[in-house]
C-alpha cells in the first residue's frame, strides 16, 4: 500500500505570519492554536482569581478582600475557568485535530469557524469590562434568581455576565454546528463511524450535547435581562414569577454542561492511553457507546443540582436514579481505559502520566459525586466545601488534567517541537500534590459544616488548619503553573524537533508534516481500519473493525 | 459532630446511609488505584521490547463490568428509598415553627405570635416541622447535627423536619450564597426538655418589662430618635419588621447572626460600627458617642 505522501512546507509558509495572517485566517489549525492561546491566557486570569479567594480564607475573619470584593471575585473564578478556560481549549483542540483525524481539509464551514472562534474574545471583554462598569458580576456562576433581580443587585455586573453568556453560547451552538455537519460529510473513503477515533466520536457527541443545552441557557440570561432591565417579572414571586424555573432552565443547560467539560476529555485520554500503552483500545464498541448513553442521559439528571429546593420525595427520586445510572457508562470508561494499559508496554512519557493522574482524580470526584446523587447524602453536603471539593476533582482533576495530557500529546504536531520531559513530569507531580493538598480538606470542610461561597469564616469551629492547607495548596499549584509556562516558552523557542510521528501513533493527524501544511494532507488518504498508520507498518496485519 | 455523631433520629438516618455509600466508594477506589498501581509495576516498558498481541476486547467481561455497577446501585437505591421515609414522614405531634430567610438573618415565628431571630428554640424528643420561606432571595437552612438541609424561596414554603434526642445547642448556617452577608447568617438550635421549653416560650410571649423599660429612658429616647423602631420590634416600644426582633435580645447568644458574641461591651462596640463588623448589612451606622453605645448595650442586654 503507497505511503502517505507528506509534502515538504512551501518556503513562504515558514516566514513568520503577520498579526493579520491570524485575525483573517479561516484556516481551522489557526483557529484551533487561537482558541487554545486564549484559553491559556484566561487560566492565568482565573488562577489568580482563585489564589485571591485562597489566600483571603486562609486564615478566619482574614480582611484581605471586602465581602463586596471576595464576590465579584469567586464569580468571575467560576465563569472564567468554565467559559474561558475549559470550553475554549477542548473545542480549540478539537478544531484542530478533529478534522485530520477524519482524513479531511478543513471543517466544513471555515468561515463560521472564525466567527465562533471570535465570539470568545467578544465575551470575555463583556464580562471583563464589567470592572470599570460599576461591578463585575457578584451572584455566583450559576447566579440563582432573585438574588440577581435588580431589586438586589449592587450594580450592572450579572447584566455583563448575562450579555458575555449570550455571545459565548452562540459561538459554542456555531462551533457545533460545524463539527456535526464536518464528522458526518468530511470523513476521508474509508473512515467509516466504526473507525472513527474515539476523540471524535466525543466531540460529535459534545455537539450535539452543546445544541440542546446552550439554547437553555440563553432563553435563561434574555428572561433575566428582561427582568433586570425592562422590569420584568420571570423570577419576581410578587409579580408572579418562579424564582426556582431560574434553577430548573439553568440547570437544564448546566448539567450537560458538565459533560460537555467532560466528554473531550474522555476523548483525549482515550487517545493518549491507547498510544502510550502500545495496545489498540479495548472494547470500542462500549466506550464509544458509553460515550453516547452519557450524553443521552445528561439530559435527564439536571435537578440533582435542586435536591434541596423542595421538588419532593417523588421528583428526588427519579433524579436520583438517572443521576445514579448514569454513573454506569462512566465506570464502563475507567475500567476500560485500564483494561487497555493492562498487558501493555507503558511508555511514561509526560502524556501518559497527566493520563493516569486524569483516571485516579476523576474517580474520586466521580465517586463522591454517587455519593451527591444518594439525595439524603446530598441534603448534608450541597451548598458545602464538599461540593467544592466534588466537582474541582472532576473539573480539573479530570478536565484540566486531560488537557494537559491533550496539550503535551499534541503541542509536537502543533508546534514542530516536543515539550522538554523534565520539567513536563515535573509541572505533573508538582500539579498532583498541590491539587490534592488544596482540594482533599475540602472534602472534610463541608462535613465539617462549612458553606461554600462564604467570605471568612468563625474561628473555633475546626475549620482553620484546613483551610490554611487548602490555601498552602493552591500556592504549590500555581508553582506548577510557572513551570509550565516556561516550559512552554522554553519549548517553542529551543524544542527538540518533532517529526511527523514523535509518539508512533496511529490516527491520520500524525500521517502529515508537524505542524501541518494549510492543505493537511497532499493526497486525501484512504482509510482501512481504526488504525490507519499501523495499517501501513503493518500490511500483512491490519488492524480488525471488531 | 457530623458524620461522626448526629443528634437527631433523621440525622442518624443519613450518617448510616453515608457511610455505606462511602465504604462502597472506597472497595471502588482500592480496585481501580489498585490495578493501576499493578500496572505501573508490571507492564512498564522494557527496553527494545515489540508492541505487545492487541486485545480488541471481551463482551463477557465488558457486560460483567457494565451489570455489576447496576447491581450495587440498586441495593444504594434501596437503603435511599428508607433514609428518604425516615427523613419526611411528618409525625401527628409535630411542633410548628415558621422560619422566614431574610438577608442575612433568621426569622423564627412560634404559634402565639412569638418572635425570635437567629436562635431557634425547640423542644427535645418532639418532632419540629420547620415551615420555611424568605422574606428576600434563596436561603438554605442547614444545621449539620441534625438533618440535612432544605432552601427557603420567596413566594414558596418548604417543609422540613428534625427530632432532637437531647437537650443540647447545634449549630447552623444558610448554605445557599444569598449576598455579601450570606457568611455571617448563622443560626443555632437550642434544644431544652419539656420544661426549660414551656418557661422559655412563656418567657419570649411577654412584651418588654416595664421596669426594664422605665430604668432606661436615656435609651429609649435615643430608640425613639434614631428610628430604631422603624425596623425592629421591641414588643410594648415598637413595630418594626424589617430587622430582627429585639423584646428578648439579651437573652441570645450573637449579635448579627453569628458575627459577635452577645456581651454588653460587644453590643456597644455593634452600635458603634455595625458595617465594620458586618460589611454591607442594611443596618446603618448612627454614629452613637460611646456613652451612647453603652445606654444603648445596657438596655437591649437587660431585655432578657
Amino acid at each position: 500500500m503507497a505511503a502517505i505522501a507528506v509534502p515538504v512546507a512551501m518556503p513562504d509558509e515558514r516566514a513568520r505570519l503577520r498579526l493579520i495572517d491570524w485575525v483573517m485566517t479561516v484556516d481551522h489549525k489557526r483557529i484551533g492554536v487561537m482558541y487554545i492561546a486564549t484559553a491559556i491566557f484566561f487560566f492565568g486570569v482565573g488562577g489568580i482569581e482563585s489564589l485571591l479567594v485562597r489566600t483571603q480564607l486562609a486564615v478566619p475573619q482574614n480582611t484581605l478582600l471586602s465581602p463586596q470584593a471576595y464576590d465579584q471575585t469567586f464569580t468571575l473564578h467560576g465563569v472564567t475557568m468554565i467559559f474561558f478556560l475549559v470550553m475554549p481549549f477542548l473545542f480549540g483542540v478539537a478544531n484542530f485535530v478533529l478534522p485530520l483525524m477524519i482524513g479531511a481539509r478543513d471543517v466544513a464551514y471555515p468561515r463560521l469557524n472564525a466567527f465562533s472562534y471570535w465570539m470568545l474574545p467578544t465575551s470575555a471583554a463583556f464580562l471583563y469590562y464589567s470592572l470599570l462598569a460599576g461591578g463585575a458580576p457578584d451572584a455566583g456562576w450559576y447566579a440563582y434568581a432573585p438574588l440577581t433581580e435588580h431589586a438586589f443587585a449592587s450594580s450592572n455586573g450579572d447584566s455583563y455576565y448575562a450579555l458575555a453568556l449570550i455571545l459565548s453560547g452562540i459561538g459554542t451552538i456555531a462551533t457545533s454546528v460545524n463539527f456535526i455537519v464536518t464528522v458526518i460529510y468530511q470523513r476521508a473513503p474509508g473512515m467509516t463511524f466504526n473507525r472513527l477515533p474515539v476523540f471524535v466520536w466525543m466531540m460529535l457527541v459534545t455537539s450535539v450535547l452543546s445544541l440542546g443545552a446552550l439554547p437553555a441557557l440563553t432563553a435563561n440570561l434574555l428572561m433575566l435581562l428582561v427582568d433586570r432591565t425592562f422590569n420584568g417579572h420571570f423570577f419576581d414571586p410578587a409579580g408572579g414569577g418562579a424564582p426556582i424555573m431560574w434553577q430548573h432552565i439553568f440547570w437544564i443547560f448546566g448539567h450537560p454542561e458538565v459533560y460537555i467539560l467532560a466528554l473531550p476529555a474522555f476523548g483525549i485520554i482515550s487517545e493518549v492511553i491507547p498510544v502510550f500503552s502500545r495496545k489498540p483500545i479495548f472494547g470500542y464498541s462500549f466506550i464509544v457507546g458509553s460515550g453516547i448513553a452519557i450524553g443521552f442521559l445528561s439530559f435527564s439528571v439536571w435537578a440533582h443540582h435542586m435536591f434541596t429546593a423542595g421538588l419532593g420525595n417523588v421528583g428526588d427520586l427519579v433524579f436520583a436514579a438517572s443521576s445514579m445510572a448514569i454513573a454506569v457508562p462512566t465506570g464502563v470508561k475507567i475500567f476500560t481505559w485500564l483494561a487497555t494499559a493492562w498487558g501493555g508496554q507503558i511508555r511514561f512519557h509526560t502524556p501518559m502520566l497527566w493520563a493516569f493522574g486524569f483516571i485516579s482524580m476523576f474517580l474520586i470526584g466521580g465517586l463522591s459525586g454517587v455519593t451527591l446523587a444518594v439525595f439524603p447524602i446530598d441534603w448534608q453536603v450541597n451548598g458545602s466545601y464538599y461540593l467544592v471539593a466534588h466537582f474541582h476533582y472532576v473539573i480539573f482533576g479530570g478536565s484540566a488534567f486531560a488537557i494537559f495530557a491533550g496539550w503535551y500529546y499534541w503541542f509536537p504536531k502543533m508546534s514542530g517541537r516536543m515539550m522538554d520531559e523534565r520539567l513536563g513530569k515535573l509541572h505533573f507531580w508538582v500539579t498532583l500534590i498541590g491539587f490534592n493538598v488544596t482540594f482533599m480538606p475540602q472534602h472534610l470542610l463541608g462535613l465539617a459544616g462549612m458553606p461554600r461561597r462564604v467570605y471568612t469564616y468563625p474561628a473555633g469551629l475546626g475549620w482553620d488548619s484546613l483551610n490554611a492547607m487548602s490555601t498552602v495548596g493552591a500556592y504549590i499549584m500555581g508553582l506548577g503553573v510557572l513551570i509550565f509556562v516556561a516550559n512552554v516558552f522554553l519549548s517553542l523557542r529551543a524544542g527538540r524537533a518533532a517529526g511527523d510521528n514523535p509518539w508512533e501513533a496511529w490516527t491520520l493527524e500524525w500521517a502529515t508534516a508537524s505542524p501541518p501544511p494549510a492543505y493537511n494532507f497532499a493526497a486525501i488518504p484512504a482509510v482501512t481500519s481504526r488504525r490507519p498508520l499501523w495499517d501501513r507498518a503493518h500490511p500483512d496485519n491490519p488492524d480488525p473493525d471488531e | 459532630m457530623w458524620p461522626l455523631s448526629t443528634a437527631s433520629a433523621q440525622g442518624r438516618s443519613i450518617q448510616f446511609l453515608f457511610w455505606l455509600v462511602i465504604a462502597l466508594a472506597l472497595l471502588i477506589f482500592v480496585g481501580v488505584i489498585g490495578c493501576l498501581l499493578i500496572i505501573i509495576v508490571r507492564f512498564r516498558a522494557r527496553p527494545g521490547a515489540l508492541d505487545p498481541a492487541p486485545n480488541y476486547g471481551n463482551p463477557r467481561l465488558e457486560i460483567g463490568w457494565t451489570a455489576i455497577p447496576v447491581v450495587i446501585l440498586i441495593v444504594v437505591f434501596v437503603f435511599m428509598v428508607r433514609t428518604m421515609n425516615e427523613t419526611t414522614t411528618i409525625a401527628s405531634n409535630a411542633f410548628d415553627v415558621t422560619v422566614i430567610g431574610h438577608q442575612w438573618w433568621w426569622e423564627f415565628r412560634y404559634p402565639g405570635k412569638i418572635v425570635a431571630a437567629n436562635e431557634l428554640h425547640v423542644p427535645a424528643g418532639r418532632q419540629i416541622r420547620l415551615s420555611l420561606q424568605s422574606a428576600d432571595v434563596v436561603h438554605n437552612f442547614w444545621v449539620p447535627a441534625l438533618n440535612g438541609k432544605e432552601q427557603t424561596i420567596p413566594g414558596t414554603t418548604n417543609i422540613w423536619t428534625f427530632t432532637v434526642d437531647q437537650p443540647g445547642k447545634f449549630d447552623g448556617a444558610c448554605s445557599e450564597y444569598c449576598g455579601s452577608q450570606h457568611g455571617w447568617m448563622r443560626l443555632t438550635v437550642v434544644a431544652d426538655d419539656a420544661s426549660a421549653f414551656n418557661s422559655w416560650l412563656s418567657a419570649q410571649q411577654a412584651p418588654a418589662a416595664s421596669a426594664t423599660v422605665g430604668a432606661h429612658q436615656d435609651a429609649i429616647k435615643l430608640y425613639a430618635a434614631n428610628a430604631c423602631g422603624g425596623c425592629h420590634t421591641i414588643a410594648g416600644v415598637s413595630a418594626g419588621t424589617v430587622a430582627p426582633d429585639l423584646t428578648h435580645i439579651g437573652s441570645r447568644m450573637t449579635i448579627g447572626a453569628g458575627v459577635l458574641p452577645n456581651t454588653q461591651a460587644d453590643m456597644a462596640k455593634w452600635l458603634m460600627d455595625p458595617q465594620g463588623y458586618k460589611p454591607g448589612s442594611f443596618m446603618p451606622n448612627f454614629h452613637f458617642t460611646a456613652d451612647q453605645a453603652r445606654q444603648m448595650a445596657a438596655f437591649l442586654e437587660d431585655l432578657k
